[in-house]
């Protein structure tokens, strides 16, 4: 899992690639908190576009995710356009779960409003 | 109507996170012998990875001294990954197979595993004792590769 970081304005860009599973989960946590609290960005957008597996621990931490940045009054956003076959898959995983309830999907970063 | 086993294998790991990664490497490099699509591959990957995280987690409250045991059978159209612990095992396996369940929120949790499993695969069987563990069998058929 690798995880790569960036501000625009307001939005957190959160470009998470490789394998996100239980193993990683509680990394990844602890790296966007942190960066959620130093930077005191209002919004974020996850991009998970080019990882190569993902399972349940996905959910936790997209959801987890969700309640700190939505606590702090801002919008959790998720890139729906990736070309890889597994991103597919991933769609599929999350919308089981129902995260489009609470997490806003969108085609691009524009849409997020940068 | 019974098949012939084509191919198995039966390994133990302890329960560390990293061991998820292997699992799911073990099992799909076993089942690439039949050739199955990159989408059916993908299914069972992430059942698998879902029921060695359950019993890290849960069977076994994260204690990697003990052991998890994988078994992988091989048939003409379908395997069947069986992954078990010894661990403290489940009280009502009908709740605990219940989308959105989950005994452990604070660490976010999605209570999604066993749904997951179930949908990902074609049969799923749950066998738990309370302090004896819990074993989870896996059917995956490659419906790509016709009734076989």
């Amino acid at each position: 899992m690798e995880l790569e970081m960036k501000r625009k304005g307001n939005l957190l860009i959160l470009k998470v690639t490789g394998e996100l599973d239980h193993h990683c989960a509680d990394e990844l946590r602890r790296r966007i908190d942190r960066e959620i609290l130093r930077t005191l960005v209002k919004d974020v957008v996850f991009d998970f576009t080019e990882l190569t597996f993902m399972d349940s621990a996905g959910i936790g931490v997209l959801m987890g995710r969700y309640r700190t940045v939505s606590h702090l009054g801002g919008t959790t956003w998720f890139l729906t356009e990736g070309k890889t076959s597994y991103f597919k898959h991933v769609m599929k995983i999350l919308e089981m779960a129902g995260v489009f309830n609470y997490i806003h999907k969108c085609k691009s970063l524009k849409e997020c409003g940068v | 109507m019974t098949m012939d086993r084509k191919n198995y294998m039966r390994v133990v790991f302890p329960a560390k996170s990293e061991n998820e990664s292997l699992a799911r490497i073990l099992a799909s490099s076993m089942a690439a012998q039949l050739d199955p699509t990159l989408e059916e591959i993908s299914d069972l990957r992430t059942a698998v990875s879902e029921a060695v995280t359950n019993c890290i987690i849960h069977g076994y409250k994260e204690d990697s001294s003990k052991e998890i045991e994988m078994i992988c059978e091989l048939y003409d159209n379908y395997i069947v990954v069986t992954v078990a612990d010894q661990g403290c095992g489940i009280a009502d396996v009908q709740l605990a197979r219940k989308p959105l369940y989950t005994t452990d929120p604070e660490n976010e949790r999605s209570g999604m595993g066993f749904t997951i499993m179930e949908s990902f695969s074609d049969e799923l069987d749950v066998e738990s004792a309370v302090n004896k563990g819990t074993k989870v069998r896996i059917k995956k058929i490659f419906h790509s590769l016709g009734k076989g």
